[in-house]
């Protein structure tokens, strides 16, 4: 087992660990011990901590958290094996041949690209971080991380199902979503900076390179991409959650009266609870006192920007880019959401 | 996290979806449609994380004096030594975040999350006028010219404010929708929901002047009520983070705690509903019983 002798220590490994290493100086508790560890206490301690936590956290937030983690887990396997997919049998030449060099055209298309991706926004992250890494303009792949959550087939039709009465609602929603993506999508060509990402591995990872293709770059791509990515997603969930029980959905009812408001805060609304893009019609379609242009914006921001897609964000593409990227997206989806509700709806209604 | 212990992670998480979902508690945390999504996504993360540690393994006698070496070397903190044995380029290892993965599998270990109940119910109360209205019938009768400018379901009526219920227009005239005949049979059974529907909006009044068997837990009364309890019934549309509580209203002491799951068989008192009560209607209580939770505590 070289991984063992191989890996790294890391904070909450146990302090026998450092001792020992200088008696025998190949052995260093790794994280599969640290792992063992972990679950050996949880099983020996099962009581104390299941009655420690059951008092520590708010009723229900256990069962929204595990729900949130276990409802998106399917998606970002899609995700992940999609662009483990990409990074084992797609040559970065293939993406410079199809996708046009101009940013005026190339947003565009990747955009509508997003309406072929069947699943909610978790399962987008990871293959925009590949198609970056493939050699796709960060705009292009960026608006195709935020359209295609928002127009995807199964959205719609989710769409459609909770507004029967309302049919435009579901065009109304594609158009916004398309919007949002193209128009971010362009707004990052003029001002975003690739410093602002990540930097690759293939710069840190001594011979290594991360334009290789082959099947063998396959299994690492999905179990590098969804640990990644899923470890994200769970500081996510644990903000929805929270935010989930402890709000109660009754302070919705408050502000109806002012379309100003209630516009804002069904961006916020969207923002913290982070639906799956698939349920929020029906949420939005529950909010009996908000103008039907609040509930537009609550489509729009929520499968383009929240709490759960900002922390996955900021562990894939690096934090300081999502502290970027985020508020552009909420203006944009804010103001988009607006102008098409207007636009469709010929009024706040 | 080493790439041994991801791929232990992901094979841990994937046999945990497969076993909440054979043993049929994930009806507990999305909507039993999933289940399917849920076992291929579970053997895929088998999959991958078993053929993770196989080839891991196998890579491993090649670079192993290579490792030995940069161990002695390597400082001893916070320097994730550079992996050689996965020279693909999509090192994660100098990442903690892999580690949170262990929070919802040690919290579905450790807890066992049971369905949203009845603190959820109180939480996530709201006007039941709009709320989960797929798939009813089309308006019809008094209800069909106000129920243009709806929102779901097609009855909402909508004076151009954004305030539908509780404006003048809708408090003149009550919305009605054509519903399907009852179910043959005595006690005929219906979805909390379905009944709630009923109650709020069938001109034919069919749950009002028959009894109807529904299945749902105790809960606190809700506002507008004092005295009595709420037979209720979360509804989710994707995972129970979208849950939002169906009501009615037993003007009677309880005889069962809350929380309990109950068969009743019930009939709703007509004009009971109203905006001050969140639309929550009154019934008339024929007999109740406990029963154990249903298989999907949820309905949607």
């Amino acid at each position: 087992m070289t991984d063992l002798r191989h890996s790294h220590p890391t904070p909450s490994r146990p302090p026998a660990g450092r001792s020992s290493g200088k008696v025998r100086p190949r052995y260093q508790p790794g994280s599969l011990e640290i792992f063992g560890l972990i679950l050996l206490t949880a099983v020996l301690l099962r009581t104390q901590l299941a009655d420690l936590l059951t008092k520590v956290l708010p009723s229900g937030w256990a069962t929204v958290f595990v729900a949130i983690c276990v409802q998106a887990t399917p998606f970002l396997v899609l995700g992940v094996v999609v662009s483990g997919a990409i990074a084992a049998f797609v040559p970065a030449s293939f993406f410079a041949r199809v996708m046009p060099s101009s940013p005026v055209l190339a947003v565009p298309l990747a955009g509508v690209c997003g309406i072929a991706l069947p699943g909610c926004e978790c399962g987008s992250v990871p293959i925009a971080n590949r198609l970056i890494d493939r050699g796709v303009r960060p705009s292009a792949a960026l608006a195709f991380l935020l359209s295609a959550p928002a127009i995807n087939p199964i959205v719609l039709v989710a769409t459609a199902v909770a507004f029967q009465a309302e049919p435009s609602m579901v065009w109304a929603r594609l158009v916004a979503g398309l919007v949002t993506a193209v128009l971010v999508g362009w707004i990052w060509e003029r001002i975003g900076r690739p410093e602002w990402m990540k930097p690759k591995p293939r710069n840190r990872v001594t011979g290594a390179d991360g334009q290789e293709t082959g099947p063998a770059v396959f299994l690492p791509t999905v179990r590098g991409d969804f640990t990644q990515a899923a470890g994200f997603l769970v500081i996510g969930a644990a903000a929805a959650a929270t935010l989930n029980t402890l709000v109660p959905r009754e302070f919705m009812a408050h502000v109806g009266s002012s379309v100003f408001l209630s516009i804002l805060v069904m961006g916020a609304l969207a923002f913290f609870l982070a639906l799956c893009s698939e349920s929020d019609a029906f949420v939005a379609a529950s909010f009996s006192t908000i103008p039907v242009v609040g509930k537009l914006v609550f489509l729009t921001v929520g499968p383009a920007v929240d709490i759960k897609l900002f922390a996955m964000q900021s562990g894939t593409f690096g934090r300081r880019f999502a502290v970027r990227f985020a508020p552009v997206t909420f203006v944009v989806a804010v103001l988009v959401g607006v102008g098409t509700g207007l636009l469709f709806f010929g009024g706040w209604r | 996290m080493n790439r041994t212990t991801q791929s232990a992670v992901i094979a841990l998480l994937g046999g945990l979806l497969i076993s909440i979902t054979v043993s049929g508690r994930f009806t507990s945390y999305v909507k039993p449609g999933f289940g399917p999504l849920l076992l291929i996504a579970g053997g895929i993360l088998i999959l991958v994380g078993v053929l993770s540690i196989v080839s891991g393994l196998r890579a491993a006698k090649k670079v192993d004096e290579l490792a030995e070496v940069e161990v002695q070397i390597a400082a001893p903190v916070h320097s994730g030594p550079a992996d050689h044995d996965d020279s693909h380029g999509h090192s994660h290892e100098r990442s903690k975040a892999p580690w949170l993965i262990l929070a919802p599998i040690l919290v579905l270990l450790l807890l066992a999350p049971p369905a949203l109940g009845a603190d959820a119910v109180a939480r996530n109360a709201g006007s039941q006028a709009l709320a989960g209205l797929g798939g009813v019938a089309a308006p019809s009768g008094t209800g069909a010219d106000v129920g243009a400018g709806g929102t779901a379901g097609g009855y909402a009526p909508n004076d151009g404010s954004g305030h539908g219920i509780g404006t003048k227009a809708f408090a003149k005239q009550r919305p009605t929708m054509s519903f399907p005949a009852l179910p043959a049979g005595k006690d005929p059974a219906l979805t909390l929901k379905e009944f709630i529907m009923r109650a709020l909006y069938d001109g034919g009044d069919s749950v009002s002047d028959n009894n109807i068997t529904v299945v749902g837990f105790i809960a606190a009364p809700g506002d507008g009520y004092t005295g009595g309890y709420s037979l209720a019934r979360m509804t989710i549309s994707c995972c129970a983070a979208d849950a939002s509580p169906m009501r009615v209203h037993v003007d009677s002491a309880a005889k069962y705690p809350v929380n309990t799951w109950v068969s009743a068989v019930i009939s709703a008192q007509t004009g009971t509903a109203s905006a001050d009560n969140d639309y929550v209607p009154t019934v008339d209580l024929v007999s109740i019983s406990t029963i154990t939770q249903p298989s999907d505590p949820y309905e949607h």
